[in-house]
Parts: C-alpha cells; sequence; structure tokens
C-alpha cells in the first residue's frame, strides 16, 4: 500500500515545484501527520527509479551552506502519469467510501479471542 | 556502531569528543562497502543525513543524539543498496549478486568470451601453450597407466592378503641358489599337517607341449598342471564349466577362452578330447583369460592327477618345480608359520639333503609381491623391475614439470599485455577477487584444454606406443576413477599454479598507473621465468644424458662378442623324444643335403633358450661340493659350428672309444671355479658323481643366456638321443630356398608336428626385448621432453620478440645489422650466449635507461 502510493505522493509534491529528498520526506510526514511513516533511506532508490522512468528529471545544486543538494523536477511525462494516478485513486477511493459509509472504525477490530 | 567506537575511545581516553565529520565519514564507508551503490547516491545520502541533523540540533538535541537518530531514521543501509542494485540492473531475477543466493556467474560468459577471444588472436601462442601441456600430459598418461598395471599386479585376488607363495632357498657349500618352485609334495604336506593351511594348490608348468585337436597342431608355451584347489587359492574365474570337478579327474583340461578359440573356433570345447603330447585330455571347462596383471599366465591347465603315476611327482623330489601356492586362515600368524616350515624338507629327506651336503630353507612371498619383488631361479614369467618402473616415472613426472613449467612461463609472459584490461576492468567496478577469478578460470580453461587434446594425443598414439613398449592399453583405461582424478587433479593444479601468480600479481594493479602506461610489467616476473627456463633446461640435459647412458648400454650387449658365433645359423626345434640313437644320424645327415646348408648340430638346449639344470658333484665330493651347473646334451660337430674355444684338455670325438654317449664331460671355466679347482688344466681328468665320467675339457666361457645375466656354470656332454635342436649353418643366399628344403625334410620325418624354426642372432637377440623396450620408451619420452622444452623457449622468444618489435625498430633505423637483432632475444634467455660484445650490452642498457 505504502510503495504503490509512494509514486503520486512524491510527484504530486513535485508538482508544486523542484524540491530535494530531505524535503520530500519532510512534507510527506508533515501532510500525514506522521502516520505515513518511510525509513528515509528508501526514498532515494525510488526518486531514482521515477528518474529513469523519465518521470522527474534531477539537477545538483550547491546549498548557501555549502551543502551539495539534488533537485528534482516532474517532468510533462511525469504529470501525465500524475493525473492518471490520481484518476485512479480517487474511482478506488469512491467504490471504498461508498463500500464503507454504513461501517464505523470502531467496529472494524478484530474479534477478541 | 560508530558510537559504539567513539564510547570505546571515550572509556580509553576518558574525554567524549563527538566528531561529526569523522562519524559521517565512517558511515559513509560503510555505504561504500555495498556495490549497490555509487558516488552520486551516496552524496546524496550524506546530505540527506545533514539537513536532519540540522534539524534535531536546532529542536535542542546534541549533535551526536541528532547525528544518531538520522542515521536510525535513514534506515538499514543493505536494503537501499538492494533498491539501487534493482533499479539499475536490466535482469529479471533482481537479487543482486552480493547477497546469498544470488548469481554470481553473471560475468562468467564475458570472461568465457575475452578467454576465447585471446585464444584465437595468439593463435600461435595458444596452440605451443596447449600443444606442449597437452603432450606432457600424454606421455605423463602413458607412464601412469604402464606404472599403475605394474603396481596391480594380482592385487584382485579375494582373500589375496592371505595366500602366498613357498619358495625355496638351497644353500650349497659356496652358494645359495633360491627358487621359485618347489617339490611337488610340498603343497599336500603342508596342507595335511598344519591346520593354518586352508588351502593348498600345486601349478606345474609343463615347458611347451604340443596340442592337437582335428588339423590344428601347435606347440603351447603356456600349457600347467595344476590342482583343483587351484581355483579356490587365486582367483581364476570359469566361464563354462564346474571348478569344483573341472580338474578332479586324470587326463581332464581347462582351457582360457583365447585358447579355446584357437583351436576349436567357435565350437564348444566343452566334453570334446584334445591331444597334448599324443595323450588325450577331455576339456571340462572354459576359463577367463588371464589378466594383464598376474604373474602366472595360463593357456591350458590339465589335472594334475594325470601325472599321479609320475615317479617324481610323489617323491620329496628337488628336480620338478611345482608352484606352491598356499591359502592361510585368517587371523594366522605368517610369520610364524613360515618359521615353522622353514626347514620342513629336512624332516623328509634329511638325509638325502645331507648326503649332499644342501640345506634347504622354506619362505613365504606374499602373492601381491611376486610381480616386482621377486627375483627367483624359474619364475613362471620374467618379473618386473622396480628400478626402470621408479626411472619411468620420474621421467614422467620430469616431463610434466618441463611442460608444467613451460605452460607457467608462456601464460605468465602473455598475461604481462594484460594489464590494460585489469585497468579498465577495475574502473567500471571490478573487484579484485573477480579479477583473480577471471584470470584463474582462463588458465584453468586452457589447462583443461591441453587434458581434453591430451586424452585425444593418447587415443591416438595408444597403438604405436603399446607396440613399442609391448603393453594393452587403450581408451578404456582412462577411465578408470583414479586415473580420472589423477588426470583432473593435474589439470587443476597446472592451471592453478599457471594462474595463481599473474592474477594476484595483475590484480594488484592500480588502474590509474596501469592507464596512464607508468607501469610497464614486461620485464616482471623475469626471475621465476629465468629460474623455470634454467630448470627445463637442467632437466632436459639430464634426460639426454640418461638416454645416451640407456642407449649405449644395449649397443654395447649388442655388439659385444657373446663368445660364439651366432650369425648365418638356422635352428630347427624338435618335438619331445623323437630323435632317439637309430634315427639321430639319419636325420641330421638329412638335412646337410643341401647346397645352402654347410654344416649342422644336434643339442638338447641353444644359447637364448632353456637349458636344463643339473645337481653336478666332483667324484667323491657329493656332501661337501653339489653344485647348480647348466647342462646341455650336444653332438660332436656342436663345439667347432658355434666357434666355442677349448683352452684345456680336448672336444669330444666320435671315433675315441671313451667318448661313448654320457662319458664325459666339457666345462666351462664358470663351473670349473665354483667346483674349486684352480686352473682349466687341473679340472681337466677329474670325475664327475663318480671316477668314470671324467672332465675331458675346458671351455672358454661364453654368454649362452645374454649378456645382462652373469656367465653360469655350463656342462656339455655327448647325448645320443633326445635331441631337441638342430642348428644349421647355411650361407643365408637362397633363404626361402633353404626353408622350403627344411620344411620337406622336417615333414618327411614328422608328419603332423608343427615346425618351429629360428635365425640365432635374431632370437638371441630376443632377450634383449625387455631392455629394447626399455630403451626405446625412454628415447621417446626423453625426445618428447626436450620437443616441449624447445617449444617453450620458441614461444617464449616469440613472445619477446614480439614485445620488443618497437626497439628492433630503432635499432635498424640506427643501423644495427641484422646479427644484432639476435642478440636482444638471446639476452633474455639464460643462455649463456656471450655473442653480444660487453661494449653492445653496455649500450643496451643505455638505451634502457633512455627508455
Amino acid at each position: 500500500m505504502v510503495a504503490a502510493s509512494t509514486k503520486p505522493l512524491i510527484l504530486s509534491i513535485l508538482s508544486s515545484g523542484e524540491n530535494y529528498g530531505y524535503q520530500i520526506i519532510q512534507k510527506v510526514k508533515e501532510l500525514s501527520g506522521g502516520t505515513i511513516e518511510w525509513s528515509d533511506g528508501m526514498l532515494y532508490p525510488v526518486l531514482h527509479r521515477l528518474e529513469k522512468d523519465r518521470l522527474i528529471t534531477s539537477d545538483w545544486k550547491m546549498s548557501d551552506g555549502g551543502r551539495h543538494r539534488k533537485y528534482y523536477t516532474v517532468t510533462a511525462r511525469g504529470l501525465e502519469e500524475l493525473s492518471r494516478d490520481m484518476q485512479e485513486w480517487l474511482s478506488v477511493h469512491d467504490v471504498l467510501s461508498k463500500l464503507w459509509t454504513p461501517l464505523r472504525m470502531n467496529t472494524m477490530r478484530p474479534a477478541e479471542v | 556502531m560508530d558510537a559504539a567506537a567513539n564510547e570505546h575511545h571515550a572509556a580509553r581516553g576518558g574525554v567524549t569528543v563527538f566528531n561529526l565529520d569523522n562519524a559521517l565519514k565512517e558511515w559513509v564507508k560503510t555505504l561504500r562497502r555495498n556495490p549497490g551503490f555509487e558516488d552520486g547516491y551516496i552524496e546524496e545520502l550524506r546530505s540527506h543525513v545533514l539537513d536532519e541533523v540540522d534539524f534535531l540540533v536546532g529542536q535542542g538535541k546534541s549533535e551526536q543524539e541528532a547525528f544518531e537518530t538520522a542515521i536510525a531514521n535513514i534506515g538499514p543501509v543493505d536494503g537501499i543498496g538492494v533498491e539501487y542494485y534493482k533499479t539499475n540492473t536490466r535482469r529479471l531475477v533482481a537479487a543482486p549478486p552480493w547477497q546469498p543466493g544470488g548469481n554470481k556467474l553473471g560475468l562468467l560468459y564475458n570472461y568465457f568470451k575475452i578467454a576465447v577471444r585471446k585464444l584465437k588472436r595468439h593463435k600461435g601462442y595458444s596452440l605451443v601453450n596447449i600443444l606442449g601441456l597437452g603432450i606432457g600430459i600424454t606421455c605423463f598418461i602413458f607412464i601412469l597407466l604402464h606404472v599403475k598395471t605394474e603396481l596391480s599386479y594380482d592385487n584382485y585376488h579375494e582373500d589375496g592378503d592371505r595366500v602366498y607363495r613357498v619358495a625355496r632357498g638351497t644353500q650349497f657349500k659356496s652358494s645359495t641358489r633360491l627358487t621359485a618352485g618347489n617339490s611337488p609334495m610340498l603343497a599336500k604336506t603342508l596342507k595335511d599337517n598344519f591346520p593354518e593351511v586352508e588351502r593348498a594348490a600345486r601349478l606345474l608348468i609343463w615347458k611347451s607341449r604340443i596340442i592337437k585337436y582335428k588339423d590344428r597342431v601347435y606347440y603351447d608355451t603356456n600349457s600347467r598342471y595344476a590342482d583343483p584347489e587351484l581355483f579356490k587359492t587365486l582367483a581364476i574365474p570359469f566361464i563354462q564349466g564346474d571348478p569344483e570337478t573341472a580338474l578332479d579327474r586324470p587326463n581332464t583340461a581347462v582351457l582360457s577362452r583365447e585358447t579355446a578359440k584357437r583351436y576349436f573356433g567357435d565350437e564348444n570345447p566343452v566334453g570334446k578330447t584334445i591331444t597334448i603330447d599324443d595323450k588325450d585330455f577331455e576339456i571340462t571347462g572354459i576359463l577367463k583369460d588371464p589378466p594383464v596383471n598376474t604373474h602366472y599366465k595360463y593357456g591350458i591347465i590339465t589335472s594334475l592327477s594325470t601325472l599321479k603315476d609320475d615317479e617324481h611327482i610323489n617323491k620329496w623330489d628337488m628336480n620338478y618345480n611345482a608352484y606352491t601356492y598356499i591359502k592361510l586362515a585368517p587371523g594366522s600368524d605368517a610369520g610364524d608359520f613360515e618359521n615353522r616350515i622353514r626347514r620342513l624338507a629336512h624332516d623328509y629327506i634329511g638325509e638325502k639333503l645331507k648326503a649332499a651336503g644342501v640345506v634347504c630353507t622354506y619362505f613365504l612371498q606374499p602373492l601381491k609381491d611376486i610381480h616386482l619383488h621377486s627375483h627367483l631361479n624359474e619364475e613362471s614369467e620374467p618379473p618386473g623391475s622396480l628400478m626402470n618402473l621408479t626411472i619411468f616415472l620420474a621421467v614422467g613426472i620430469l616431463i610434466l614439470l618441463i611442460a608444467g613449467m613451460n605452460f607457467i612461463n608462456l601464460s605468465t609472459a602473455n598475461y604481462a599485455n594484460r594489464a590494460a584490461e585489469v585497468g579498465i576492468r577495475k574502473v567500471i567496478g571490478g573487484q579484485r577477487r573477480q579479477l583473480i577469478f577471471q584470470f584463474l578460470g582462463e588458465s584453468l580453461l586452457i589447462s583443461f584444454l591441453a587434458l581434453i587434446s591430451a586424452v585425444f594425443m593418447f587415443l591416438v598414439v595408444c597403438p604405436y606406443l603399446n607396440d613399442i613398449a609391448g603393453t594393452h592399453f587403450s581408451g578404456g583405461g582412462l577411465l578408470q576413477p583414479d586415473v580420472i582424478l589423477i588426470l583432473a587433479g593435474l589439470g587443476l593444479s597446472t592451471g592453478f599454479m599457471a594462474g595463481i601468480y599473474p592474477s594476484f600479481f595483475l590484480s594488484r594493479f592500480k588502474p590509474i598507473s596501469v592507464l596512464r602506461g607508468v607501469l610497464r610489467i614486461g620485464s616482471k616476473g623475469l626471475v621465476l621465468r629465468k629460474i623455470l627456463v634454467l630448470t627445463q633446461f637442467v632437466i632436459s640435459i639430464s634426460l639426454i644424458i640418461g638416454t645416451i647412458a640407456v642407449y649405449k648400454q644395449i649397443g654395447f650387449m649388442k655388439s659385444r662378442d657373446p663368445g660364439f658365433d651366432k650369425e648365418k645359423k638356422l635352428v630347427v626345434r624338435f618335438p619331445r623324444e623323437v630323435l632317439n640313437k637309430d634315427n639321430y644320424k639319419t636325420v641330421k645327415n638329412e638335412f646337410l643335403n643341401h647346397s645352402s646348408i654347410s654344416g649342422a648340430a644336434l643339442s638338447t638346449g641353444v644359447p637364448g633358450r632353456w637349458i636344463y639344470k643339473w645337481m653336478l658333484y666332483p667324484a667323491g665330493e657329493q656332501a661337501t661340493n653339489t653344485q647348480v651347473v647348466h647342462c646341455m646334451g650336444i653332438d660332436v660337430d656342436y663345439i667347432p659350428l658355434y666357434g666355442l674355444t677349448i683352452i684345456a684338455g680336448r672336444d669330444f670325438k666320435e671315433e675315441l672309444g671313451t667318448d661313448t654317449p654320457n662319458r664325459g664331460y666339457i666345462l666351462n671355466e664358470a663351473a670349473v671355479k665354483i667346483f674349486g679347482w684352480d686352473s682349466p688344466e687341473e679340472a681337466v681328468g677329474k670325475g664327475i658323481f663318480n671316477d668314470k665320467i671324467r672332465v675331458i675339457g675346458v671351455l672358454k666361457d661364453f654368454h649362452f643366456m645374454g649378456l645382462q645375466n652373469k656367465i653360469e656354470p655350463l656342462g656339455l656332454f655327448l647325448m645320443g638321443e633326445d635331441y631337441r635342436y638342430i642348428t644349421l649353418n647355411t650361407d643365408m643366399e637362397n633363404t626361402r630356398g633353404t626353408i622350403a628344403f627344411i620344411e620337406k625334410t622336417y615333414g618327411k620325418f614328422f608328419p603332423g608336428s608343427p615346425l618351429e624354426y629360428f635365425f640365432m642372432d635374431e632370437d638371441f637377440d630376443l632377450q634383449y626385448r625387455a631392455e629394447e623396450q626399455f630403451n626405446r620408451l625412454f628415447r621417446i619420452f626423453t625426445i618428447l621432453g626436450i620437443f616441449i622444452a624447445c617449444l617453450g623457449i620458441f614461444g617464449l622468444s616469440t613472445y619477446m620478440a614480439e614485445q620488443r618489435t618497437k626497439e628492433i625498430g630503432i635499432r635498424k633505423v640506427f643501423g644495427a645489422r641484422y646479427p644484432g637483432a639476435p642478440c636482444l632475444g638471446a639476452r633474455r634467455t639464460p643462455s649463456p650466449s656471450q655473442a653480444c660484445g660487453k661494449r653492445q650490452t653496455q649500450t643496451i642498457e643505455n638505451y634502457r635507461q633512455w627508455q
């Protein structure tokens, strides 16, 4: 679940402007209020994969503190991919919402043994 | 880990200092160890950690805490490396090669391709390399099989470690004689009186008999008499017939398959009757052919009970030689048993032995040791020579060494060309152990190619070598598990040895220096190479010396005068007991009736063939001076015909009354000596056995048993009957006509008997066959060894010349004349060539410094 959502998450964050790895992670944590927890390191291979799939591009820049940072930008192809993902996730969300309306969260606990 | 290291530090130094830079460096190192990471990825992660540390420090954490948290958040490094690898690889099964279960052989195809490409590019070099090692291994295979066969004699018998042959030592006054054969009574006596003797069997060799079935008649030298017990003592498997009953009746016989085929063709011989020396025998069984590695070869075995009425067989008679094989009960002490039977003969015929002044000692010979370790008189076949075997093995190993050194030399030289490849491989991420693996693998590949070529070469040359060496090897010999193991080991070790030095040496190169061309490696490994080439020279030279020695030895034996005239003599052999007092003169005269035949002599033996051995003693000295003397019955023409020299006394003369058959002896010098007479003159007139039979003459010693044996005592006497050979002096002109005449004459007297004839000189030289074979093999192997060594030097020099093309070119441009250039090559091989003058050497040194 987390893995499948990673791509649209990253693409969405990048669609609002170029960014680098550390900031992307912070943003995900911030938005999810800490419910989505990645091990930080795992983000980077994913970024590399997206770049290889030409959904994003990257560029090394020097920060003010003299630190190397790799900035990622979403490509046109990445945006296309994002809108496709969006539709898919939304339709899934619609269906699941309809299904789950009669249920309450607390009834979903597993039966006590 | 870094924290732990720091704490450890702190504990020792007493001060806690956290240095973020160092901690980060340490961490980056752990990343580098993982092959999934590339520099860019690491830099990105490093930057991430620093950002996180900054953030956490901003929240009030210490630098150390912040760093540890950041690292923890990053997660396990290996997992990230794997993810990167998966992203980058094109392979579907994406387990990275450094993880367990990963595909470590991914580069194998590439290694193979490179290896094949190298082989193809340097065709000549590869050929020299593979061929040299191949020839070496071929020689070794042959020698290995030979040695293996010799060592395996009689090791296949069930309970073979409990089977012994009882042999005998006979001690005379001045000499001891060891004999393999024994009185036929011995076996029965041992079985009856010693409970630890489980089985005892006799095997008697009958020197050639005439065997007849319908129209097929042959002299057979492989006929034996045996007890049925023999089949339970030694492993002699039956194809047809029952071992229990096959030989329990008189006049029964079993044949080896080969012999059966010879007489019966496709018929089933069992139940049929065969005639052996005019007696009929019923065939009761067929035996498997004797294997090559047994000391008792058999063709036909007849029942010993056939001889039950023979006067000698039931007596403790020392003139019959029966091989006595015994099997001891499990757990019995062979040494103790041997001690108890030592003087057994004296319990039965003590008086007689005492009268003869003889001490008879029995001893045991383990079955397995007979072929190589027993060199007694009356062996059933010429024993093997442990020394020749050792020499062969040594030659084999030396050749292998030469070939191996070649291989190592050429390989090392060739690897020097590949520094650039190493550089490139390292730059694109090749690790040292991968390089070692590659080079070792390549060298193993070549050595196994050599091994395969050796097997093929062996299959091709095997028949020729068999011919020369008298062996019976075939490709099947290679399929024995231990041979396969040795060969595989050989391939592996040669490949390994050739590969190990270059692979470790090359893989150490720093790519940067290789690629910039700073490193000149042509001269590295030169010391090793020099040592190897020098060793090769030494080995080659010792092989050559060995060959010359062996060759001279044989030349000496063949060319030295044996003391009698062996040229232009044709010998015809007669069956047993067909010539008698009445007909021998007629037969002889009939043979003389041809223009090409100028002389004839009858005898019971001829030089180089088997001759009787009798116990003789001077009159009145039976108890103190009984000696074994070779004895030969001859006629009056024998001594002049063979050109023997009488040095004292006189020759036999027909017209003198005292020379009636059997009434006088002519001894050789060795016999005179063994009887203790001081001079030939003193011997003449002495009585043998009694005073009626006197020594009438003494012969100059001659080699009647070949030059490799010392001259033994010999006594000649006039026989008058049962001659076995007629020696004909021919002019060798119309040989075909002469032989036709002999056939006709022989057929007239002995219709139906097979005719056997031979030329004296050829037959006599047959005694050197073993030596000749040894010589020829030795020579072939030496030539091959030297050939391999030359091949190596040739390869090496060509390679050197190739490497120094540029240098030679420059020299030529500067005006070097033709002879100058080869000197370069000469200097590189450690030959004592002083062709280059000192000045020129100096120039070369200058040039090299300049370069």
